[in-house]
């Protein structure tokens, strides 16, 4: 007997500032609508574990895309792709879970995102708050965290993006990123989905990841968490956006929910889900009640 | 552990490793390991290390790794303390010093697990003594 898992995926034409993709997504689960962001340089399978969870299912529309570029979303068709550096920015990064809300009809979603996507449920909150009913920035800040800005994008492409250098050390490379609290097998799924990314983007991601995405305290200070409520939970592990710094923007933004996460680090979705959700099904039961 | 217990260790056990053989495979070139200024060189001839462990100047060896004694002690305990998870973190966060070369970041898998074996033996010692 086939054991299928609950998870659907399916392919959307979505057009996102002028340009046509095709996104691919997954979902699972029925009731509020929960859209997931997924990491610089990754996919959407970082969420199968919370995909496969029936008690955040039974309560949330869970769908997770990939952003274009990245896991099964091409490149656009339409485009000459190649033909520039690809580097993903703010604007876009907005737009495109927007668009993807817009043309799947979702009324008011939560919007949950890790990394770059944790950064993102912060701009979201600020510059789209009448768009979702909360957002929860795993792994969010202000900025990333001073010593990784400081290197530059030219000292990231000669780690991330050099002819030289296989695409397996962008995937060992994570390992900085993972609390050694980890289980090996969880470990080795991270790199491997890092080991798998298109040429340049990481490297491109993370041009929004550290530059792009920087919220001032006048911004912090007016997200205005009574449109959209903003929660944010940080790994302890986590050297590019530690606990510390996820709290100097909690304290700023008035009514913003923050909690440090034990033994977790960059990925802890994927790193240890048990673990994670102990902390965030309190979140999705918070919404829940709100809604 | 010390510079000779890690060079030992590689010597004997290390380069047994099956993971850490295949990712060092097609190195040619030296490496070096260093606890506050005592070294270890290690010399591979395509993929195989070889028994020249002559010392020389860093600008030789295409991958260093240059610790403090704490950084190696932190590193190396069963789970270290946030951001001495990694050979990278220890550097960024903590001051441990690797070399910025092509050869450092394409062998990277290398030296995680190389970090890793070490972290197994440092613990076994640990538990041992």
């Amino acid at each position: 007997m086939a054991q299928h898992e609950p998870i659907v995926g399916r392919y959307l034409n979505l057009e996102v500032e002028g340009i046509e993709y095709r996104v691919y997504y997954e979902e699972a689960g029925s009731g509020i609508p929960l859209i997931l962001g997924h990491t610089a340089g990754s996919d959407g399978r970082q969420y199968r574990h919370l995909l496969n969870d029936p008690e955040v299912t039974s309560r949330f529309r869970c769908i997770v895309y990939d952003l274009p570029f990245h896991g099964k979303s091409l490149p656009p068709y339409n485009e000459e792709w190649w033909t520039k550096k690809y580097e993903i920015g703010k604007s876009f990064m907005m737009a495109f879970p927007n668009a993807f809300a817009q043309a799947l009809g979702l009324d008011r979603p939560v919007y949950m995102g890790s990394s770059m996507g944790g950064h993102l449920a912060i701009d979201l909150a600020s510059n789209h708050p009448d768009l979702y009913r909360a957002t929860i920035a795993v792994e969010g800040a202000m900025q990333s965290a001073v010593e990784y800005v400081d290197v530059g994008m030219a000292g990231i492409r000669r780690e991330f993006d050099n002819p030289n250098v296989a695409r397996t050390s962008t995937g060992a490379a994570m390992l900085l990123n993972i609390s050694p609290y980890t289980p090996e097998q969880n470990v080795r799924e991270i790199q491997w989905e890092y080991s798998q990314g298109g040429p340049g983007v990481f490297a491109g991601d993370l041009f929004y990841y550290y530059y792009d995405h920087n919220v001032s305290e006048e911004e912090a200070r007016a997200i205005d968490t009574s449109k959209c409520m903003l929660y944010l939970v940080t790994g302890e592990y986590d050297p590019n956006t530690s606990p510390a710094e996820t709290q100097a923007i909690a304290d700023l933004i008035p009514g913003s929910k923050f909690f440090p996460m034990e033994k977790l680090g960059h990925f802890p979705v994927t790193e240890n889900y048990p673990l994670f959700r102990e902390y965030l099904l309190p979140i999705l039961e918070e919404i829940e009640t709100l809604s | 552990m010390n510079i000779e217990q890690i060079s030992s260790y590689i010597r004997t056990q290390g380069v047994e490793d099956p993971e850490f053989a295949y990712t060092m495979r097609y190195y040619t070139g030296a490496m070096k390991l260093a606890v506050d200024d005592q070294e270890a060189v290690f010399v591979f001839d395509d993929g195989v290390l070889t028994d020249d462990a002559a010392p020389r100047p860093d600008v030789e060896c295409p991958i260093v790794i240059r610790g403090t004694e704490e950084h190696w002690a932190e590193m190396l305990d069963e789970y270290p303390r946030p951001f001495f998870q990694c050979l990278q973190t220890t550097a960024i966060k903590h001051g441990m010093n690797l070399s910025n070369t092509d050869s450092f970041y394409a062998y990277l898998p290398a030296l995680n697990r190389l970090t890793a074996l070490l972290r197994k033996q440092s613990v076994a010692q640990k538990k041992g003594a």
